[in-house]
């Protein structure tokens, strides 16, 4: 099913008011981010949630609006996405991004904003979502891995703490995590011990719902963090 | 509203054209975490995403078993009086309006939104559908500060096996809750609660306490959940 033969089922019905309630919709939602950007780099608009996902839970829409990224993202996570965005610009295709950002999964679907061609900049929508462990959407889809990676509270870990934290998220008990990872149960004890310890979660639990939260896999504990 | 939220509407309205609506559509109609249906007054389905396709017609369906059908082929007959519900809201308050459901055992917010029609129109409706984990709750459509309806009648899909006193204390499971505080919440011993877990356990077939704990926070049930009217 391609999104041609969806817009071409109904031509009639993507009417102004359509497009009013669904933009509405998709920029009110407490879960999603939206911005809309440019391939200088630059932020034009985004919603509040954007705002929270990528400048803390206080921050507003306008520390971002206007403003070029490299105000506030680090080089390396920059020159992902620009990249990105020319190869959007180039396919007119969408893609959907797959990034830690302040140890949290998101996806972000970057979209071609169809402009006139003789603009000095090319916008791009930008839908960003965070996503907990067990969503199957990655599987069926064509996403891209950002190599760069922002842990947040999580960067105090080390990299086999990541790993297992990982598996954890995944819903896998200590045994299944020693044999997936060729340790004994008891090394995966003491890496859960010092999990708890350095995040401050005090159950089994607690911290098997926090590495749900994060939604992390074993290939995170490996990339470049930033 | 706070002044900054004004302020980004102003730039908001500066920034937004058509070209972005519309491509505000497009990524909503691929996005896998939402479904999207526009759906006609008296229930027809006039768009739709394919996640919705596979939310109410089954996880093989395409947009085409969708799009065309009639709401009340495709959802419980005891949803019907729910929907008039949400109708008459969303026309009433001016605002959208949220439905809670329970649906093949996991907690759905749908955003209803009224699309006005005309003299010779009937009025259509945006219903957004997302699954909201327990643990989700920060940011579930309830802060969003909508009104918020509840479904009666529960779809509990594998949870079905599952009896009113054990759907308590999974909703308190996956709510965080320990054995203990579990009992004092139901007013139960703890060796009580202990046996619901087991029973639970083995009726799920899940292997450890921390993945009892994983299902009950995607299921994100609420205690009253256990007693409501249930649904095939």
């Amino acid at each position: 099913m391609t999104e041609q033969s969806h817009k071409s089922n109904n031509p009639s019905l993507v009417d102004t008011n359509l497009r009013a309630a669904v933009w509405e919709s998709l920029t009110l939602d407490p879960t999603i981010g939206v911005a809309i950007v440019t391939d200088e780099a630059r932020t034009l608009w985004c919603n509040k949630r954007q705002a929270e996902i990528f400048g803390g839970d206080n921050a507003t829409p306008e520390l971002f609006n206007g403003r070029l990224w490299s105000t506030y993202f680090p080089q390396d996570w920059i020159e992902e996405r620009l990249k990105l965005l020319a190869e959007v610009k180039a396919t007119g295709k969408a893609i959907v991004l797959r990034t830690i950002w302040q140890g949290k999964q998101q996806f972000s679907q970057i979209r071609l904003i169809p402009d006139r061609e003789d603009n000095e900049f090319q916008r791009f929508l930008v839908v960003t979502r965070r996503q907990p462990a067990g969503a199957n959407e990655v599987a069926n889809r064509d996403v891209r891995m950002s190599e760069v990676a922002m842990l947040g509270e999580l960067n105090s870990l080390t990299e086999r703490e990541l790993e297992v934290l990982a598996l954890i998220g995944q819903g896998l008990t200590s045994k299944e995590i020693a044999a997936l990872l060729h340790r004994s149960e008891k090394t995966i004890e003491n890496h859960r011990y010092s999990l708890s310890k350095k995040l401050e979660g005090a159950s089994a639990v607690a911290l098997s719902a926090m590495a749900a939260q994060a939604g992390l896999t074993m290939d995170d504990s490996k990339r470049k963090r930033v | 509203m706070h002044v900054g939220d004004q302020k980004n509407e102003e730039s908001e309205q500066f920034a937004v054209d058509s070209v972005v609506r519309s491509a505000a559509i497009g990524a909503l109609s691929v996005d896998p975490t939402v479904s999207v249906s526009l759906m006609r007054d008296d229930g027809k389905i006039l768009w739709g995403n394919l996640q919705a396709a596979k939310l109410w017609v089954g996880e093989s369906a395409t947009v085409e078993q969708y799009i065309g059908r009639n709401v009340h082929d495709l959802q419980p007959k005891e949803w019907d009086p729910v929907r008039e519900k949400m109708f008459a809201a969303v026309r009433t308050s001016g605002k959208p309006v949220v439905l809670r459901l329970m649906w093949k055992g996991k907690q759905y917010f749908s955003l209803f939104r009224l699309l006005k029609g005309g003299m010779l129109e009937r009025d259509r409706f945006l219903i957004l559908t997302r699954h909201v984990p327990s643990s989700d709750a920060a940011h579930s459509p309830i802060d969003s500060g909508y009104e918020v309806i509840e479904a009666d009648a529960v779809g509990l899909g594998h949870l079905d096996v599952l009896t009113p006193r054990e759907l308590e204390v999974l909703a308190l499971v996956g709510q965080g809750l320990s054995t203990r505080e579990i009992a004092q919440t139901l007013s139960r011993s703890e060796k009580t609660v202990e046996n619901h877990r087991y029973s639970m356990s083995r009726k799920l077939e899940s292997s450890s306490p921390v993945r009892l704990a994983e299902i009950a926070r995607q299921a994100g049930l609420t205690v009253k959940d256990a007693e409501r009217q249930r649904v095939v």
